[in-house]
């Protein structure tokens, strides 16, 4: 199962209780009774702490996983320069100064199978988007591609096969046709 | 002014809906659009939906202001004036100039115009007037709170040192911090646009990490804020409806809300995950503050709404229906947007039709859903004439069934890793096709929803005139 569904999966359940939680308190409005305010606190009180412990343990647990430090202490294996504009991309496996050669739907770059490569992304024009596909199309990473910046992105693709690339951020009216992909073996 | 704010707002807002009907049924297949007519009208949807919703958020602020202070008519008629000119050039810009930025208008696209040339600076003027508008339209409802209560106690920090009396209303003290707040980004609104000035003149050249900064803070503060004037509004209203006394302002109100005021400043960072060579620093922070922002509103409004409205004997209508089941919108596009806020996620969920999921729900179905219910109240007071049961149920099913149906399409295209923003989806990715078109019917069920709406509240609205 990838992330997405997974985050998709946990969204519903806690909209679900959302649901639940609003819908017998519409019910109970069917019968009035009064409620002290003492107990109306204690249980904000509880609501506090429990949504305060939720929120911050998944806080301590997501920080550190987070794609800036991932791989951070390792050598990568390969390195491809990235270099977009309005509305292609150019991957070489050496510098970015290399010949612009636009490379519309296959960049000829093969990979090997999960070795650590870093994309150094930037852009010559507007901000674009460098976003991976895997083979069954989900989005596996992405970076954004700022001109006068260069964005170093690591990731290790492990399934073998075709990875397209999508620009990600709106750059121009024919965005939408702004793609790329390279092989992993 | 209020009737007249509600009419502009009522008639704006099915036309918006219909340029997003349209854009969904172009990614659904169902019609064929050319690109500079999506992305046009993608700009135009975006920039009008929130600055409708954030002109009729302070009309509503601005009405209910007087029953505690004397406010200024003139700073309310100036800022319509300003904000129709401002629109009818940002209309003018978008639908002939073709102006296609989307709606943040990430600089440097503004520059690389591939639409009319007069179309880029017709636009950044059209966003000055708006902006000066409701800079105007916030300095004087400012001014008006400070004539009566001195900035401690609109914030009401006497309640943080103990101190109970005097009692400031929670309208007050959320109104004062909202309207700060929509003060700070309109300032950073002013700055970017004259870095654009300056470049368009060519007399400096912008760092697009930086204008990107400023981009954020000004339009994710703003359309935060925007929520939370309408949430201002609630506090007033909704206890009208229900046989317990008003929400009274408490210390962990007034922490809340002075609490939310600072933080969602730093909350905008959450829009620069995927730009790596930000200070790894401030990302962190994004991640904490957009963690720690719904916290307060979450204690605080929402289980104060429930508890509130749990035994008691409530008079169910249009209006507080729609304002119980706002908060339901509201608290579940909270959770997205809190799942979206984390960086792990958004490595894979940035720009994709997650983030159009979670903004129109809390939107669509929480922000709009309090707007509608402030516009029913006012037309059943100023006409005496409450909505009827028939009508009402129409109108609250089809708001309801569709905007739920047309956002979960949205969610599925999120986590299926569709693009947000794409006028046609590729090959590989044809399922987002699929999930527009049903989405398109979904959309056609709320725009259904809105149009009964109109009508039962201009109607309540020509009867109070004719009187
Ligand atoms: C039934 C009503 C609505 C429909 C059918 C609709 C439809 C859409 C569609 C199709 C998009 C483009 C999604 C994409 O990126 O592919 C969009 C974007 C957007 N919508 Fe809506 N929408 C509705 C209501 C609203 C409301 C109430 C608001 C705000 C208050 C809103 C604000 C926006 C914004 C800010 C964008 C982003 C524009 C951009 O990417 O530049 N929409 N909407
Ligand atoms: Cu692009």
């Amino acid at each position: 199962m990838t992330q997405q569904v997974l985050v998709l999966i946990c969204f519903l359940i806690v909209s679900g209780a959302l649901l639940l939680i609003f819908q017998i308190v519409f019910h109970s409005t069917k019968k009035e009774r009064e409620i002290s305010p003492t107990t109306v606190n204690r249980y904000r009180v509880l609501f506090f702490a429990m949504l305060g412990v939720i929120l911050g343990v998944l806080l301590l647990f997501t920080l550190p996983r987070s794609p800036y430090l991932l791989f951070a202490h390792e050598q990568p294996e390969k390195i491809i320069a990235v270099v977009t504009r309005q509305f292609s991309f150019a991957l070489s496996d050496e510098s970015p100064e290399k010949k612009w050669t636009p490379t519309e739907s296959t960049s000829g770059i093969v990979l090997p199978a999960a070795a650590l490569v870093e994309f150094r992304v930037s852009s010559q024009d507007v901000n674009h988007g460098f976003g991976i596909y895997d083979p069954e199309n989900n989005l596996v990473a992405q970076v954004q591609s700022m001109p006068g910046y260069v964005n170093r992105l690591r990731v290790r693709l492990k399934k073998p096969g075709i990875y397209n690339i999508f620009c990600l951020e709106y750059c121009g009216l024919t965005h939408f046709i702004m793609r790329t992909s390279l092989e992993v073996r | 002014m209020t009737a007249l704010w509600s009419y502009t707002g009522l008639i704006l807002f099915p036309i918006l809906i219909l340029l997003g009907i349209v854009m969904r049924a172009n990614q659904g297949g169902v019609i064929n659009l050319p690109p500079d007519r999506f992305y046009s009208i993608l700009t135009l949807h975006g920039l009008g939906m929130a600055g409708t919703w954030f002109v009729l958020g302070m009309a509503s602020c601005n009405y209910l202001l007087n029953r505690y202070a004397s406010t200024s008519l003139v700073g309310n008629i100036l800022a319509y004036i300003l904000t129709v000119t401002g629109v009818i050039s940002l209309v003018i810009a978008t639908l002939i100039g073709k102006f296609a930025t989307g709606w943040y208008f990430l600089y440097p696209l503004p520059l690389y115009k591939a639409w009319e040339n007069w179309a880029t600076p017709l636009f950044l003027v059209s966003v000055a007037i708006l902006g000066t508008g409701w800079l105007v339209w916030t300095v004087s409802m400012l001014i008006s709170i400070l004539r009566k209560y001195p900035l401690s106690r609109a914030l009401a920090w006497h309640h943080l040192r103990g101190i109970k009396e005097p009692a400031v209303p929670p309208f007050i003290v959320i109104l004062t911090a909202t309207l700060i707040g929509i003060f700070i980004c309109l300032l950073t609104g002013v700055t970017l646009l004259a870095l654009y000035f300056g470049e368009y003149f060519g007399w400096m050249k912008n760092d697009a990490l930086l204008m990107k900064n400023l981009t954020f803070f000004f339009g994710h503060t703003l359309v935060n804020e925007l929520l939370y004037l309408a949430v201002a509004v609630l506090y007033e209203i909704y206890p009208e409806h229900g046989h317990r006394p008003k929400f009274k302002t408490t210390w962990y109100v007034a922490l809340s809300w002075n609490v939310t005021f600072l933080v969602v400043l730093f909350a905008y960072f959450h829009h620069l995950y995927m730009d790596f060579v930000q200070p790894t620093g401030f990302l962190f922070i994004g991640q904490i503050a957009s963690y720690v922002a719904p916290i307060p509103a979450a204690v605080v409004t929402i289980f104060s709404v429930l508890a509130y409205t749990f035994r008691n004997s409530m008079k169910w209508n249009l209006v507080s229906f729609l304002y119980f089941y706002g908060v339901l919108g509201w608290a579940i596009g909270g959770v997205a947007a809190v799942l979206d806020a984390t960086i792990v996620n958004n490595f894979v969920l940035h720009n994709t039709l997650w983030v159009p999921a979670h903004f129109h729900t809390y939107n669509l179905l929480g922000q709009v859903f309090f707007n509608l219910a402030f516009i029913s109240w006012f037309a059943e007071k100023v006409s005496g004439a409450p909505f009827r049961s028939g009508l009402s149920k129409g109108i609250f099913a089809s708001l309801l069934l569709g905007g739920w149906g047309f956002v979960i399409m949205f969610y599925l295209s999120g986590s299926f890793s569709i693009p947000r923003r794409f006028n046609l989806y590729p090959q590989e990715l044809l399922l987002g096709s699929t999930l527009a078109k049903v989405a398109t019917v979904f959309a056609l069920l709320y725009l259904l929803g809105m149009i009964l709406f109109l009508y039962g509240a201009s109607k309540r609205c020509v009867r109070a005139f004719s009187r």
